[in-house]
């Protein structure tokens, strides 16, 4: 299943907020990096966590390297406007006068989907470069709602442009994302009830809304404690008369870990049954682990699932 | 983990509080739950929110939350004479009404135009902007005594103070002037001789072509005529936001991992007028002590468990001690950021939220039980 998922040159991945996508980013990324994939991970301007992960110094338009093999980039809407308008006006003095404009920033910063097309136009550029190339490159998109937005902008702009250099390119980029042998939609979620809630609704609106396949869904922090209602039921009947605060901290632990179990075990069921695609899961942390101890984890969970 | 309560004086005082905080660590259920409180103190509340869970809206008598405020049935709690509605955003209705209210002759001319309803429904900041706007007529005319706003869940949860700014850039006076030749001002001899606007539309028109162009240019002007009104709401609700008896909580999770978020959120309003009333940190796991582990090596109970399922739970709690260890460290970072503010902690229960009682019961570990008294 893995394998398949990281053949594509593009990958999307997105989720709700705080469920756990640049981790997933930085795992797909480096799993492909050791398969021996040229792999450039892109964050659109953030705040880069990619850089605290694999504790490099800056992470900015011009890629850097975090390991062997893998490479980032945060895509800031000015930056990619600014290597767009480069393109498109052949001189580069004029070029960076209109873009270095306050005014004209102004405008491009308010006018409708303006930056979310420049920044479209650059993860194909970085695609579909020859130079320096990448096997794979992995879009870190920012959470559901506003993911829908950005990846619908090339249609709708296709729909208003329909001569000119932008529209060539948006059909360019409407041809890549809605490729299913190249371009493909990750959905990380969390074995919870509202984070399923949304990968559902997700799923549901992109089916609908943008043509770029869904080719998997990660469920992350799987805790797997498996306690079940008997253990709570023979714990509390045994420990009838013992005084003292460990009994009542006993129970309400194993209350909580059936209350998980229970709630993973129904949650990861309703994935699999709504949603046709390969379901991945990865492991809850307990202890105090780094960002780069996560990520292995991930990484080695992720293998086991190939 | 802290047990102390404070005042819940702010709730009866304010006359709007906004949560902000990341996404998935519980913004919507605190503001839902404090709202719930200020309601039972006697208040007239209403908690505007974005995308709830279905069974959150359940919780408060809903089937669903729509554009206007529902209201709640509260029951007994509404003894001290207070209620409680809810309304879920619709970022799209409210621009469209938006137009409709302010732009007199021309709302129809701007609500077909296709760049406008791409702007409605792409716009980054439409839904960050739009709860201001929705905010600002509750507040001045909803008839409430206190507003609870959960905020929208973007990473960067603070574009949403930046909303009014942003959508202001679209009507920037010289950004017009390039699309509406008579749109105000004098168009001097230097103007003339520099004009980004003209090689900006060259550009446009080589990247889009005419007719986008054109359609473009019938945006600016026909928002040119609702820019009036949105300055001074713009303005008024950038004063409203920094009132005095306006407060924010920072709502974030005690996870280590998820620290550097909250970190974030507190400086970007730390560093504003703004008054943070206190940190709420949901899901706080518990210290489960040594003595729960011990429990489970007594002889009655390892032999009902079975000498299994005994290994198995002694896994299974020490990962939950690791977990309420874990917890410790990013409180007590956070404690450290907040300085003087309070931070309080909202247990990890084993069941999800969905009733009042709930609700209510979840303001009991930040204010103590409800009083009784009127």
């Amino acid at each position: 299943m893995l394998k398949a998922l990281l053949q594509r040159r593009l990958l999307f991945v997105t989720g709700k907020g705080g469920v756990g996508k640049t981790t997933l980013v930085a795992a797909l990324g480096t799993l492909a990096a050791r398969q021996g994939k040229r792999v450039l991970l892109c964050e659109l301007d953030t705040d880069p966590s990619l850089r605290r992960i694999f504790g490099v110094p800056a992470i900015g338009f011009e890629t850097a390297r975090l390991a062997e093999n893998l490479y980032a980039c945060n895509l800031v809407a000015a930056d990619c406007m600014r290597a767009f308008v480069g393109r498109v006006v052949p001189s580069r003095r004029v070029a960076d006068a209109i873009v270095s404009n306050r005014i004209v920033g102004i405008f491009f910063e308010s006018a409708p989907s303006v930056m979310e097309a420049v920044i479209l136009d650059q993860i194909t550029e970085r695609v579909t470069q020859e130079k320096p190339g990448y096997d794979l490159v992995i879009i870190d998109l920012p959470a559901s709602g506003h993911a829908i937005k950005l990846l619908r902008v090339a249609r709708s702009m296709a729909e208003m442009v329909s001569v000119g250099e932008l529209a060539k390119r948006l059909r360019e980029v409407d041809a890549l994302f809605t490729d299913p042998a190249r371009a493909g939609l990750v959905l990380v979620t969390l074995p919870e009830e509202m984070p399923v809630n949304e990968t559902l609704e997700l799923a549901g609106n992109l089916r609908s809304a943008v043509k770029t396949a869904i080719v998997g869904v990660v469920c992350n922090g799987l805790r797997h404690l498996d306690v079940e209602p008997g253990d709570s039921e023979a714990v509390s009947a045994a420990v009838t008369g013992l005084s003292g605060d460990g009994a009542s901290q006993l129970l309400e632990a194993l209350e909580l870990a059936r209350y998980w179990t229970e709630q993973e075990r129904e949650q990861l069921a309703r994935l699999r049954t709504e949603l046709t695609v390969p379901l991945f899961d990865t492991p809850f942390v307990f202890s105090k682990a780094s960002d780069r101890d996560l990520v292995e984890q991930v990484a080695a969970r992720l293998m086991e699932q190939a | 983990m802290s047990e102390r309560h404070i005042s819940d004086s702010v709730l009866t005082e304010a006359r709007l509080l906004v949560c902000v905080g990341t996404g998935g660590v519980g913004k919507t259920t605190t503001s839902a739950a404090l709202a719930l409180r200020a309601a039972a103190l006697g208040r007239r509340t209403l908690v505007l929110t974005i995308d709830p869970a279905k069974r959150l809206a359940n919780a408060m008598g809903l089937e669903s939350l729509g554009n206007e405020a529902k209201p709640v049935e509260l029951g007994p709690l509404s003894a001290r004479g207070g209620s409680l509605a809810a309304m879920m955003l619709d970022a799209q209705r409210t621009f469209d009404e938006l137009i409709m209210r302010t732009a007199g002759v021309h709302a129809e001319r701007i609500l077909k135009n296709r760049i406008y309803r791409i702007m409605v429904d792409q716009f980054a900041g439409t839904q960050e902007y739009m709860s201001l706007e929705r905010l600002y007529d509750l507040y001045e005319r909803g008839g409430y005594d206190l507003i609870v706003l959960d905020t929208p869940p973007s990473k960067n949860t603070l574009d949403f103070f930046d909303a009014p700014r942003k959508t202001a850039g679209l009507f920037d006076e010289q950004v017009m002037r390039w699309f509406v030749p008579n749109s105000g001002g004098d168009s001097g001899f230097f103007q003339k001789l520099f004009n980004p606007g003209a090689a900006v539309l060259k550009l446009l028109s080589t990247i889009g072509g005419d007719k986008f162009v054109a359609e473009l240019g019938e945006f600016f002007e026909a928002l040119r005529v609702v820019r009036a009104e949105f300055k001074v709401r713009g303005d008024r609700v950038h004063d409203i936001l920094r009132d005095a008896r306006t407060h924010y909580v920072v709502v974030a999770s005690p996870d280590p991992r998820r620290v550097d978020e909250a970190c974030y959120v507190w400086d970007r309003l730390a560093g504003t007028r703004m008054q943070i009333w206190m940190m709420v940190l949901n899901r706080s796991h518990h210290q489960f002590g040594a003595e729960g582990a011990a429990v489970l090596e007594q002889p009655a109970v390892a032999s009902a468990l079975g000498p299994e399922r005994t290994t198995h739970l002694v896994r299974a709690y020490a990962g939950l001690a690791a977990l309420g260890l874990r917890d410790r460290a990013g409180i007590a970072l956070l404690m450290s950021k907040a300085g003087s503010t309070p931070v309080l902690t909202v247990p990890a229960k084993g069941r999800d939220i969905h009733t009042l009682d709930e609700l209510l019961s979840m303001t009991d570990h930040l204010f103590g039980p409800l009083s009784a008294k009127g």
